[in-house]
């Protein structure tokens, strides 16, 4: 018994082992003060700006790490100038090895710098439309409208054409109208006029615009364009369609569709 | 039935209603009914799209069921809007108060209007009331109903910049005898000064409600704080507002507060907007 307590007692004082239990203990404590003052700096900036809290939460916390890991490295006697030396040649070596992921880092700084968009916008990159739930390291993940999730590499996003719809305030709602050749197409302009007009959610200003398409195979084509805030658009655009085919119904109004006549000649009947 | 016709009174105020008991005010286009339950208010309003009806009419109490429950009920293509208020204890009164709108209004004149270098004129201009809802002692805000709800309308210098503002069409009478009286509708007398050297295009004016008392004078009409907008050159304008009733409101008493705390210098592009947006 008093043997195992004196080899107890030996392992206690063993130099290397106090320093690897120090550095455990600064390591825990590193990345419980990383977790938590990233945290702190997310919620204090939050109410802010979603986007910028979140870019603030990411630098803290890979700063307090990186100084976490530098600490227990000195602790268990490693030289740190050294290790920077050979992470310097082992990167090279990295750097062949992970050409992607470090395309993607690189991408991710050139989003971050450039913000084309923020998180909570609402972007269409490609096929995938989606609200965007964070800009990270390798990736931007997007909430998609029939809720999937979606992750699109930095680097593909930096080569693609992106649209921000949150970007701007106000958006155009664009309505194709074809009426009938007998049509009037000046009373056609008033009536559409006056179903902006009676759409509160239409603005005023900028003015409604109806612009000449063409003459169709079976109808003129206008385009209607109405403006109206960005949060209204789906309404105004699902809303102004009905108000349109009512209001035209109430004018008389015809709205065509393509027919086709057939003709059967009787000298063509099947042997 | 107890039937006020408002032609000398007024819509807003304290009204009493027992359980199962309604409230039916006609407010220019706006018919709003309010119910009593024991749990519940019950709130129904419809609009009409005619902003310059005059009708002012108030009947209560009604029976509860007098009053359209349903989004379709009734008022053939007119829907009406049913919310209903769950409260502990609906004891206590009801207050209806008239403020303004919770934007600001730009003002169009029907007409073309030019003041030329150096003059100054007064214009007389409406804009429509909201119909507050409070109950209980401690005057709780249950919902706010437009009078009359007008169309939305971008007021700044592109479709990136600028402040959702509500429209209105206005005649800007420059007499004030020949201010229609109404009841859902205040008056702003806004005083236009040009200082500039040359003739000043009065387009549009947009004007901030939001900082805007509301008054009723003695016979009957809404008011205002006056405010007035002076232009040295170019398309801005600083906006002062004045304190207290205009002069011509006679024995004014205060309705209700400005909803923002005024600011003592609002500049504003108040007299023209933007060319095209296409």
């Amino acid at each position: 018994m008093e043997s195992l307590f004196a080899d107890l007692q030996a392992l206690l004082t063993n130099e290397r082992i106090g320093s690897w239990a120090v550095a455990a203990v600064t390591l825990l404590f590193g990345l419980l003060a990383a977790r938590l003052i990233g945290g702190g700096v997310s919620r204090m900036l939050k109410s802010a700006n979603a986007h910028q809290a979140m870019i603030a939460r990411r630098v803290t916390t890979y700063l307090i790490f990186g100084l976490t890991v530098a600490s227990v490295l000195m602790q268990l006697g490693f030289d740190i100038k050294v290790l920077l030396g050979a992470a310097g040649i082992f990167t090279v070596a990295i750097g062949f090895a992970s050409q992607t992921s470090a395309s993607n880092i690189i991408s991710g700084l050139f989003l971050l710098g450039e913000r084309p968009f923020q998180v909570g916008d609402i972007i269409t990159v490609g096929n995938y439309t989606g609200e965007v739930l964070s800009i990270d390291l390798l990736s931007v993940k997007l909430r998609t409208f029939d809720n999937l999730f979606v992750r699109l590499p930095n680097e593909s996003i930096i080569k693609s054409e992106i649209v921000n719809m949150k970007r701007f305030p106000l958006r155009r709602v664009d309505i194709q109208v074809g009426v009938a050749y007998s049509e009037d197409v000046e009373k056609v302009r008033e009536v559409l006029l006056e179903v902006a007009h009676r759409n509160v959610l239409c603005l005023e200003e900028p003015p409604p615009l109806i612009i000449f398409q063409g003459f169709g195979d079976s109808s003129v084509n206008h385009q209607f364009s109405v403006w109206t805030k960005r949060e209204n658009f789906l309404a105004v655009r699902n809303n102004l369609a009905i108000e349109i085919k009512q209001a035209f119904e109430r004018h008389g109004i015809g709205i065509p569709y393509p027919y086709r006549t057939l003709v059967v000649q009787n000298g063509n009947q099947p042997v | 039935m107890q039937t006020v016709d408002s032609a000398k009174t007024s819509w807003w105020g304290e009204w009493s209603l027992k359980p199962g008991e309604a409230g039916h005010w006609e407010i220019g286009p706006l018919s709003l009914w309010i119910v009593r339950f024991t749990h519940e208010w019950r709130i129904t309003y419809r609009e009409v799209r005619e902003p310059l009806d005059e009708a002012l009419l108030v009947e209560l109490p009604l029976h509860a069921d007098q009053v359209p429950a349903f989004k379709h009920q009734g008022y053939g293509d007119t829907e009406v809007s049913v919310n209903r208020f769950a409260v502990a204890d609906a004891s206590g009164s009801l207050v209806l108060e008239a403020t303004l709108a919770d934007r600001p209004v730009v003002i169009r004149p029907e007409t073309p209007l030019f003041v030329p270098a150096r003059q100054s004129v007064e214009l007389y201009v409406s804009t429509p009331v909201w119909a507050r809802v409070l109950v209980r002692e401690d005057r709780q805000t249950l919902c706010e109903v437009p009078t009359f709800r007008p169309s939305d309308t971008w007021f700044g210098p592109s479709t990136t910049e600028g402040e959702l503002c509500y429209a209105s069409r206005t005649s800007a009478r420059l007499a004030f005898e020949e201010v229609p009286l109404r009841f859902h509708r205040a008056v702003t007398p806004v005083l236009v000064r040009n200082e500039g050297s040359d003739a000043l295009l009065v387009e549009r004016v947009q004007l901030p409600v939001q900082y805007l008392s509301l008054f009723r004078g003695e016979n009957g009409f809404l008011w205002t704080e006056p405010v007035t907008l002076e232009r040295h050159a170019g398309e801005a304008a600083h906006v002062r507002i004045g304190h207290g009733a205009p002069q011509r409101a006679m024995g004014a008493r205060l309705l209700s507060e400005p909803r923002r705390a005024p600011e003592s210098n609002l500049i504003t592009r108040t007299f023209s907007a933007f060319q095209s947006f296409f």
